[in-house]
């Protein structure tokens, strides 16, 4: 319990910042009310520090992955705050200062939606740090419950409810399958502890239950990072949430996700049968399938759009395939270029910045329509037109982003597909990398149209009532994470290496698991009784 | 340095639009200033890499990655060196006043400089990553290039057919780059060994990187790119569509020769490909009558034959790719470079209607007659040693090939391309002016392409003048450099061609160190191939046979148009059957999956689980014994079964949605019935709580919303019906396949043990001290979960109240602002989720 307490610093930090907060959002006085986001902050940055200097824990199966994780999320959760701030409030604090309205605290929504940013980071983190099935579902929830709120409440509009509640009714759809599929791992192997989970694999082997478990499992944590068959919400939520809440959702629950993914694909392990160097068959070909078609699906489907936030939504699933090709690599000899973990770990955070700057372009741009309350954000493809020449931050942020994110070389999005190419090459997943290759070349169609509509296009004249945003922390926001792109490019050797420790992966050999399930009184019915946890 | 001269051409990249903003028009002369110093640097250093001395520069970049900025010019990166500064600066300065007249010539010359330093960043890398980041960046500088008069559908549409062809060749590339670097060990190439063609990953490699080379080298079946990139400037066509950036290719695949060159695969797919493209390549020349298009299909099969001698390799078939890469490179950017010229001052693409242009611009019509006599391959030109090689090459071969075959075919492809030398060069400067030819702009079928390269310039109409001395300089320098290398090949060329053709032959470590006074014999000289031999008369044939095509140009097509129709199945057309390919997928797609209906999703979602459990599960034999002791069962157990059943199919006949919640109440309290049947109390009130609180819930949030609208068909219905009875049953069959696991010890067992000391139980072992198991469970056991069950109780509460007080008909929380559409789908089930003409409500946030 205590050393299980030395780990969890971080996330208890966060949440007692997510309480903090959710007072001052109700407070009479503007002032305390401003302050929300700055403790925010305050919390993210210790638990970030707290977490990357923690002594390693969590799971057994990839005990250096928990440190990593929380540097990375408090890192890209920081800016993200930055990009959400300012998000829900606007029109109603507008018109409190106006005097239009009194405070009512039953209508203010500010504190709530700082609280839920930091209950799903808190979740996030809790991802990183699970070893046990329980943990991981309730760490899971924690991280996308809040989400569900902050979609509905993100802009005033309609579409964002209706986004609200799609996003609600299959979220719980996901949650119950990936939850069935949990029970059935703890029926397959009588454990929900990851580590005598993958002890009990390796001495016996899968049996038909567990394999549906995994496979039931992967499905439902499909919805987290939007793999197929559930990436149907991606577009709609996305599209109805306010920008600021979509480059939340794309990064947030993704990471969840492939956490996730990771700490139970590592129960049978990448070192699983006799000859001790791959995943299970059937697992690999579950994963294969899915990662191949999320690619694809998601690469299709945003050729046709023009809502910079679907061609955005659709990348992200994209991305989501390319990532699952590292988790069907694995560790490997556990080197950078041939860690399929490591390389999932280091696209998480090229994918962070670079997608964060694409979404920031959408958040920090806005149609004024005269005297409404709420401005629309400029949304669709052609506001971009000419915006390197009208507004040249802007557009070389969105430049630089959509390059990176296509993985244009020598930009950030290069280096973390490389390592996705050597892992899965040196796993002899050829086919697989051959898709991702040709998946890469179809995603530069709808990326290039972003490039060209912002760098080679002339100015629409339609476009008089674009502007910037007044949020000026957004437009930071924005900045920030095109200079991390690029600061990253020629130094990104140091996050080379910490992903690579990262992606440790300590599997048992049949005897040391056999020796395992002994001690843990789990060798057969009649053994002697366990000691108390 | 070698980083100096790259950082100095990206440096004035850079600049180009400040410059142009200071210094007008003129800005270019001052950026040429950037190459012209990279030549001088490698001109300089030419003798010591000829001797064998390669000039290293390292510096640690991405360790981890296996990444580093390892730079080394070796004989035929030098080859390279010389020729992107050297034509880079007769290019940069032409192309200073041919783009005077553009708004955007700043950025032109950014795209330019950029594309020449990625170039060069290209053939000195040692590193492949670092390669493949040059490629890909000369791809993009080409793209942004090509795709630089944007107003033009056909501009754009060219610029990303460029792209994407060689984006995706690139991407093979990088696969097959790290195949190799797997195969070998390294990632530095000049550290590499020769890698047997019985690694397993040989194969592999060598495909991969082959359609990473043939996509940018414009070999067949990817050569079709190449002819529309033409669309571009003619500054851009002479520098990256003939002379640099489309021998990226060739050069890799001279630069792995030492590498992978040691397989009959390696010969026969290169000399296969590359002599079908040289001689394909050169009958579509011959079909043109534009200036700018033949000339695009004769580098075609120049790079046919380039690709083809490396694959026939040896001493005279790895000088002969040498030597004629080197004077193809001239002669074809010269040849150009006076396309544009003539386009520029007359206002016309075709060949038939010009003519008569050598009085009005002599020193333009000098340099026209030198390079063409190159391409054609006349003596004493660099262009007839290098074909003399190649046929010396070619009937020495010792390949899998037949020679006879290799002879012929460079024989009848050389004629094709004398007469393509006649067509660009001899008609408009020499050739008759047809009387009826007006000007561009009267010919309506023409005007579209004519716009190409006057299209900014606004001249009226009158006779055409001589280009400005910067203009012909280059063309003319290039020209006779291709003359003086044949007349004296003892210095310049000698050393350039001759340590690159060796570096191609013996550059791998592994290899025994060969002495470069290999070629010592072997004369590039053109007076020493003037004496009687099979080679001479081939090319004495190919000129005479080309002058009569030339002559009979006009039956000639006349006949080839017979055979257009083959044109229509080619490449291209594979090309555009894939895009729209994609673009069909995607509608589909768009219109039958992704068109934001729940109910569609859904059963997408619950059929693809069913499908990969079940494939999963028929992979590792089924799903073993299920559990079938189903006679035990009492009554009640089967009373409230029946309920459960009965009220899920309620659920699905109700309109109402209240009735609907309302029943479904009834599965959760049937459930935790069976809880109380099952000895599990503690989970079984948990239960009851949760149950009721989610119908409190419920009914505040639903209770506005309208009855069930019927959107669906019967059809539908009974598909549903089936879907959700197939997961129904497999997800029973799991669960009794997984009660049937009995290796599993049951939880209660360690309950018992650990409640209260019995008899003989071991000391030291923690204890709940409590007889009765429920609350031991409750308080003990599970008091963590007790604490969090209340808490949510307690949240839960907190909700209903908010709920309540913020009931919609007080005051409206949100003003609808307007109805709901989802962009690019089309929403005919919108209404559903939002309620007919309903005021829009907080679901999401209950």
């Amino acid at each position: 319990m205590s050393e299980k307490l030395a780990i969890l610093w971080p996330e208890i930090i966060l949440f007692l910042g997510t309480c903090v907060v959710m007072i001052l959002g109700l407070s009479p006085r503007i002032e305390a009310r401003k302050a929300c986001a700055a403790v925010a902050a305050i919390a993210i940055v210790l638990a970030g520090i707290v977490g990357s200097l923690a002594p390693s824990g969590g799971s057994a199966l990839l005990p250096e992955l928990m440190n990593y994780s929380k540097g990375l999320i408090a890192i890209i959760g920081l800016l993200l705050l930055l990009l959400a701030t300012g998000t829900v409030d606007r029109a109603e604090e507008r018109a409190i200062a106006a005097g239009q309205r009194t405070f009512d605290p039953l209508r203010a929504t500010r504190g709530e939606f700082y609280a839920f940013f930091l209950f799903s980071l808190t979740g996030l983190m809790l991802c990183a740090s699970a070893d046990d099935l329980i943990w991981l579902f309730l760490a899971l929830e924690l991280t996308s419950l809040p989400t569900y709120v902050m979609v509905a409440i993100s802009t005033r509009g309609t579409r964002s409810q209706e986004a609200g509640v799609k996003y609600f009714f299959l979220g719980a759809l996901g949650a119950a399958i990936f939850l069935y599929g949990f029970a059935l791992l703890y029926g397959g192997t009588g454990t929900t502890n990851l580590t005598e989970m993958h002890a009990y694999f390796a001495a016996n082997g899968l049996n038909p239950i567990a394999t549906a478990g995994l496979v039931i499992s992967i499905v439902g944590i499909g919805f987290k990072i939007a793999a197929v068959p559930m990436h149907f919400y991606t577009a709609d939520v996305y599209q109805g949430a306010a920008a600021s809440v979509s480059a939340f959702l794309a990064f947030v629950p993704k990471t969840a996700g492939f956490l996730a993914i990771l700490a139970i694909v590592a129960a049978p392990g990448w070192a699983y049968g006799t000859s001790g160097e791959s995943l299970p068959p059937e697992l690999r070909v579950t994963l294969w399938v899915i990662a191949a078609l999320t690619m694809t699906v998601g690469n299709t489907l945003a050729l046709m759009q023009t809502s910079i936030k679907r061609i955005l939504a659709y990348s992200s699933i994209a991305h989501t395939g390319y990532m699952l090709v590292g988790v069907i690599a694995g560790p490997g000899d556990g080197s950078f270029t041939q860690n399929g973990v490591a390389a999932v770990l280091f696209y998480l955070l090229t994918y962070g910045v670079l997608n964060l700057g694409a979404f920031a372009i959408v958040a920090c741009l806005e149609h004024d329509r005269g005297d409404t309350t709420e401005p629309d954000e400029a949304d669709h493809i052609d506001d971009l037109k000419g915006l390197c020449r009208t507004k040249p931050v802007m557009g070389w942020v969105i430049v630089i982003s959509s390059l990176g994110l296509l993985g244009l070389p020598p930009l950030l999005g290069f280096f973390g597909k490389v390592p996705l190419f050597t892992s899965g090459i040196a796993a002899g997943e050829i086919a697989l990398v051959l898709v991702l290759a040709i998946n890469s070349a179809i995603a530069a169609f709808y990326y290039l149209r972003l490039v060209n509509a912002a760098l080679l296009s002339d100015p629409d004249p339609k476009g008089e009532t674009l502007r910037e945003t007044p949020l000026p922390l957004r437009r930071v926001a924005a900045v920030v994470a095109t200079g991390g792109v690029i600061v990253l490019t020629i130094a990104a050797g140091g996050l080379m290496t910490a992903a690579e420790q990262a992606g440790t992966y300590a599997p048992m050999t049949h005897d040391e698991a056999e020796r395992y399930l002994e001690a843990a009184g789990r060798a057969s019915q009649a053994a002697e009784l366990p000691e108390a946890p | 340095m070698i980083i100096g001269s790259i950082a100095i051409i990206a440096l004035a990249a850079l600049l180009a639009p400040w410059l142009h903003r200071w210094l007008g028009w003129r800005a270019g002369y001052v950026l040429a200033l950037a190459p012209a110093a990279g030549f001088v640097y490698y001109a300089r250093e030419l003798m010591g890499v000829a001797e064998g001395r390669a000039l290293v520069s390292t510096l640690e970049w991405l360790p981890e990655l296996g990444v580093s900025l390892g730079f080394r010019v070796d004989g035929l990166s030098m080859l390279f060196c010389l020729l992107i500064t050297g034509i880079g600066t007769f290019v940069l300065m032409y192309a200073t006043p041919y783009m005077k007249d553009y708004a955007l010539r700043g950025r032109f010359f950014s795209y330019l400089l950029g594309f020449m330093g990625s170039m060069l960043g290209l053939v000195v890398a040692d590193n492949v990553i670092l390669l493949f980041i040059f490629w890909e960046l000369t791809s993009i500088t080409s793209y942004l290039l090509i795709g630089f008069d944007h107003d033009r559908l056909a501009a754009r549409k060219a610029a990303l057919q460029a792209l994407l062809t060689t984006g995706l060749g690139g991407l093979a590339l990088l696969a097959g780059l790290i195949l190799l670097a797997t195969a070998a060990g390294t990632y530095e190439i000049s550290r590499m060994g020769p890698i047997s063609g019985d690694h397993p990953l040989y194969v592999g490699a060598l495909v991969c990187i082959l359609a990473g080379c043939f996509t940018k080298s414009a070999q067949f079946p990817f050569h079709y790119w190449l002819p529309n990139a033409m669309e571009a400037p003619s500054p851009v066509s002479a520098f990256l569509h003939s002379s640099t950036m489309v021998k990226a290719g060739v050069f890799l695949l001279a630069k792995l020769n030492p590498i992978m060159g040691e397989t009959a695969l390696w010969d026969t797919l290169l000399v296969g490909f590359g002599g079908f493209t040289m001689l394909f390549a050169a009958y579509l020349a011959t079909r043109k009558t534009e200036l700018k298009p033949v000339l695009a299909y004769s580098t075609v099969s120049s790079l046919g034959i380039i690709t083809m001698l490396i694959g026939v390799g040896g001493t005279y078939g790895t000088l002969a790719a040498m030597g004629y890469l080197f004077a193809h490179a001239l002669f074809k950017a010269a040849l150009f470079l006076i396309a544009g010229i003539v386009v520029h001052a007359t206002h016309e693409k075709n060949t038939e209607k010009l003519g008569g242009l050598a009085r009005a611009m002599p020193f333009t019509a000098l340099a026209a007659v030198v390079a063409g006599l190159s391409l054609a391959g006349a003596p004493p030109m660099l262009g007839f040693v290098g074909k003399e090689l190649l046929l010396k090459a070619g009937l020495g071969s010792a390949n899998a090939i037949p020679a006879i075959a290799i002879a012929s075919v460079t024989g009848v492809a050389a004629a094709l391309t004398v007469m393509a030398a006649f067509v660009v060069v001899w008609k408009p400067f020499f050739g008759r002016k047809p009387e009826h030819a007006g000007h561009a702009h009267d010919d309506a079928a023409n005007n579209d392409d004519a716009s190409n390269d006057h299209g900014h310039h606004g001249h009226g109409d009158h006779a055409p003048h001589e280009a400005p001395f910067t203009m012909w300089i280059g063309p003319i320098t290039l020209g006779v450099l291709t003359i003086l290398g044949a007349l004296l090949p003892v210095y310049f060329v000698d050393a350039v061609v001759k340590s690159a053709a060796h570096d191609v032959l013996h550059n791998a470590a592994a290899i025994e160190p060969v002495a470069r006074t290999v070629y010592e014999g072997t004369s590039l000289a053109a007076f020493d191939m003037l004496y009687i031999s099979t080679p001479l008369l081939i090319s004495l044939g190919a000129l005479a046979v080309g002058l009569v095509l030339y002559v009979l140009r006009k039956p000639y097509r006349a006949t080839t148009e017979l055979l257009a129709p083959i044109d229509r199945v080619g490449p291209l057309r594979m090309y555009h059957w894939a895009l729209d390919g994609v673009v069909a997928l995607a509608k589909r797609q768009t219109r039958f999956l992704q068109n934001g209906s729940l109910p569609i999703y859904l059963r997408f979602v619950v059929t693809a689980m069913l499908v990969l459990v079940g494939v999963a599960l028929l992979r590792t034999g089924g799903l073993g014994t299920l559990r079938n002791d189903l006679d035990d069962l009492g009554i009640v157990e089967g009373i409230l079964v029946l309920m459960m059943i009965a009220a899920a199919y309620a659920t699905t006949r109700q309109r109402s949605r209240l009735a609907t919640i309302a029943i479904l109440g009834i599965v959760g309290y049937a459930v935790a019935l069976i809880f109380v049947l099952f000895g599990a109390p503690d989970v079984s009130m948990t239960q009851f709580a949760v149950e009721t609180l989610t119908v409190v819930l419920f009914v505040l949030v639903v209770y506005h919303l309208p009855r069930f609208a019927l959107f669906s068909n019967r059809a539908t219905r009974l598909m549903d019906a089936l879907i959700a009875s197939v997961a129904g049953l497999a997800v029973g069959a799991l669960v009794l396949a997984s009660s049937a696991e009995t290796s599993i010890a049951p939880i209660s067992w360690y309950f018992n043990e650990h409640a209260y000391p019995a008899e003989g139980d071991p000391a030291g072992r923690h204890y709940a001290y409590g007889r009765n198991l429920v609350n031991v469970i409750l308080v003990d056991f599970r008091s963590m979960d007790t604490l969090g069950e209340i808490t949510v109780l307690g949240i839960a509460a907190i909700g209903v109240f908010t709920l309540l007080r913020l009931r919609p008909d007080r005051e409206p929380f949100a003003e609808p602002t307007g109805a709901a559409t989802f962009g690019a789908d089309e929403p005919d089930h919108k209404r559903a989720s939002q309620g007919e003409g309903e005021r829009p409500h907080r679901e999401g946030s209950a």
